[in-house]
């Protein structure tokens, strides 16, 4: 059985390829396809498939974390709402949309938001080393991409997150 | 000799001439910053990262038994006169470092992609240091 994905390249090729996981799933590849106007492909190969769980999985426990905090700790919020904002853009692109569902801060004092965002930023940094590692072990180059490009905007919110501390 | 496909060669030489254009760019950015200033730190720095990355290319071009694009005696620039002139140029110049490296990203691996998942993070937060604004998904 032919299974096919999404190709493209610049600016399309992100959402593509996350529409093409997400349109895999639900039968929905060759409109997924049509919609951003590519021309579909062969699928990657199963180790991609189950990759995509595992990242999901991960970036929807990073995105419930900051949300959690954004939560706990309100004078964070500004700071981490581009954080908050990215990391639904990351559960799209990658074909999802569903963050995790709790999260426990029971350890995080609400009287100290520095260690709050000592936390985040210590979450943040792990997923884009962990999103670098599965970049490079992704058969399909576009899925690559698209892991990549999470990893570099996860160690942008390190910055911000060091920036945000240093402002405090 | 490493076996590389037409595709990521090709990457590499866009990598290589554009990092060689970014360091002609930051070397014009530097020489008109005050010296000492935050932002002329902040040139020096970015350009020994584009250096580092071209010194990086051209071993690996070299190890795969391919040469290297080379330089162009002078680039089109825009005029740097101040801070703000300057910050726009080396916005530019990380912008499109980041999506080129997005770019062999995607017709490379093992070490390959490795080298260019790394310079797509440095990019992406050099740029941040230049202006640009985080981004969900940088190089897109």
């Amino acid at each position: 059985m032919t299974r096919r994905a999404l190709l493209g390249t610049g600016a399309a090729l992100v959402v593509a390829a996350g529409a093409a996981f997400a349109g895999k799933r639900t039968g929905r590849v060759d409109e997924a396809a049509e919609a951003v106007g590519l021309e579909p492909r062969r699928l990657p190969a199963e180790s991609d498939e189950a990759l995509l769980r595992q990242v999901v999985r991960d970036q929807g426990v990073v995105l419930a974390t900051v949300s959690a905090v954004a939560s706990k700790f309100p004078a964070l919020s500004a700071s981490l709402a581009p954080l908050i904002e990215h990391g639904e853009a990351h559960l799209v692109a990658l074909g999802s949309s569903t963050a995790a569902s709790t999260i426990d801060l029971d350890g995080l004092d609400a009287a100290e938001p520095a260690a709050a965002l000592d936390h985040v930023a210590s979450i943040q940094g792990q997923a884009a080393k962990d999103r670098a590692r599965n970049a490079i072990n992704a058969v399909s180059g576009q899925f690559a991409q698209v892991l990549a490009s999470i990893s570099a905007s996860l160690t942008q919110h390190v910055v911000l997150l060091d920036d945000a501390k240093r402002a405090l | 000799m490493i076996t590389r496909s037409t595709a990521g060669t090709t990457a590499f030489q866009d990598c290589l001439a554009l990092e060689y254009e970014a360091l002609y760019a930051y070397a014009l950015i530097g020489g008109r910053l005050k010296a000492g200033t935050t932002m002329q730190e902040r040139a020096a720095d970015s350009y020994s990262r584009h250096r580092g990355r071209r010194e990086a290319i051209l071993t690996m071009l070299d190890v795969a038994g391919d040469d290297p694009v080379h330089p162009m005696p002078t680039y089109p620039m825009p005029a740097v006169s101040d801070e703000s002139t300057a910050t726009t140029l080396a916005r530019e110049i990380e912008g499109r470092s980041t999506a080129a490296y997005l770019r062999l990203v995607g017709v490379t691996d093992t070490d390959d992609r490795a080298f260019a998942i790394t310079s797509l993070s440095q990019s992406a937060t050099d740029g941040l240091g230049w202006g640009i604004k985080p981004a969900a998904l940088p190089g897109t």
